[in-house]
């Protein structure tokens, strides 16, 4: 028996501006920890496949409380949950679910399990609740059906007579009946690698040729299956201090271990001499990497050479890169100055670019 | 694209009786059947430093489309720009 979770946050539908401010993938991400089936249904509403996972998290409430705990990790907004057998019951629970008090941040709702629990649960509720046009609403309302059950108990073929497929669909959900299955969101791919380090290595610059390698070992993973990684993200272990992550984003898909691995280091010292201060540097006891948002690198090939209106920060970064690819003066910048002059040389000038 | 030789690097050029370029030599490869598609003259700077070119746009039989002139006031070739 399939046992699907709703969430739905009220805010995130209707306010367009906590809408745009938090990130809706973030908090699938977190429900990730609770069950790989994750659909994101729309903005504001997911639905997660909680089948079996009673034994170890107990009963449905606390399942659905586990997940709202996570997902108000990332943002603590109101949510309702509920829980159904079905897409269609999971998601009308959600909606029926009311808080206990007006200023409890979460509601939970939850239909029986069984289509004959369902059925008893669901009769008395209004028609309104189900996804029909006005005019069907209008209809059902002169043949003075008023309530779920009223409209489930009537024979299909009639109701098919009356009102077509549309009729059949409405009575098949009115009978807590949903076809339609959880489509589990892709999982962003993620490559992970690790060192460890025994005994520590001295400070930061101690695992730069670990570090290296990582690179070079996740790149060569990648550049088999013809992959670049949008992503970096390096934690350190450090030997009586609290880790140390540095997270890198690149403006486009990288593939160039030497330089991942030189940006990464040199945020990493960045960050370990604000934290330190004047104290001594921890040993490193281990160090992590990982690459995600993986993306097809071609269609990036020679992006300097390509037009680049509103795109400085992605021709900075190539710029950065073929500086440290190339070495210092390598790249010069022509600046059309007298298009005019009837020399060419004077035409334009060359400055060096300084990335 | 083409490359623009800012520096102009010094060149070998045969010309006929009437000083069109018929030969021309770069990079230690000659380059013969010159073809001549187009020619102009810059003069500029009178004033202060003179400039007096005889510029040509020149195809060999080879493929080589270049850009080179004459200079008058030194009596020497130069290559401006190799087109690709």
């Amino acid at each position: 028996m399939t046992r699907l979770l709703a969430l739905v946050w009220p805010d995130l539908r209707t306010d367009a501006e906590i809408a745009s401010a938090v990130d809706f993938n973030a908090m699938l991400d977190r429900l990730d920890d609770l069950s790989p089936r994750i659909e994101a249904v729309d903005r504001g509403v997911a639905l997660v496949d909680v089948t079996g996972l009673g034994p170890s998290l107990g009963d449905e409430r606390r399942i659905a409380a586990r997940a709202v705990a996570l997902v108000r990790k990332v943002a603590p907004l109101p949510v309702r949950a509920g829980i159904g057998d079905n897409r269609w019951l999971a998601v009308l629970a959600a909606r029926l679910a009311r808080p206990s008090r007006p200023e409890a941040p979460a509601a939970f709702h939850a239909f029986p399990a069984g289509a004959v629990a369902v059925r008893h649960a669901m009769a008395a509720l209004p028609l309104i609740l189900l996804p029909a046009e006005p005019e069907t609403r209008q209809r059902l309302a002169l043949f003075g059906l008023t309530t779920l059950g009223e409209l489930a108990g009537l024979p299909r073929s009639a109701v098919g007579a009356q009102f077509g497929q549309e009729g059949e669909r409405l009575q098949a959900l009115a009978r807590g009946e949903d076809p339609r299955p959880l489509i589990p969101r892709r999982r962003p791919e993620r490559l992970v690698t690790r060192a460890t380090f025994e005994p520590p290595v001295d400070g930061v610059g101690g695992s730069a040729l670990a570090l290296r390698r990582c690179c070079a070992e996740l790149c060569d993973r990648l550049r088999a299956r013809h992959l670049a990684p949008g992503r970096a993200t390096l934690t350190l272990e450090l030997d009586g201090a609290p880790r140390l992550a540095i997270e890198l984003a690149f403006p486009e898909p990288a593939l160039e271990p030497d330089w991942i691995a030189r940006l990464l280091l040199t945020r990493l010292e960045q960050a370990a001499r604000a934290r330190r201060g004047a104290e001594a540097e921890p040993g490193v006891a281990a160090i992590g990497l990982v690459f995600d948002r993986l993306s097809d690198p071609a269609s990036r090939q020679l992006a300097t050479f390509t037009a680049q209106a509103a795109r400085w920060e992605e021709l900075r970064w190539e710029l950065e890169r073929l500086n440290a690819r190339f070495g210092e003066g390598r790249l010069w910048r022509a600046r059309m100055d007298r298009p005019a002059a009837a020399l060419p040389e004077r035409q334009a000038r060359l400055a060096e670019v300084e990335a | 694209m083409t490359r623009l030789y800012v520096t102009h690097p010094l060149i070998q050029v045969d010309t006929d009786e009437q000083g069109m370029p018929i030969r021309l030599r770069l990079d230690g490869v000659t380059h013969g059947d010159v073809g001549i598609c187009n020619r102009w003259r810059v003069d500029d700077d009178w004033w202060r430093e003179p400039v007096a070119r005889a510029y040509f746009k020149l195809v060999t039989r080879d493929g080589l489309l270049c850009t080179v002139f004459w200079d008058e006031i030194r009596g020497t070739w130069h290559l401006e720009r190799i087109f690709d």
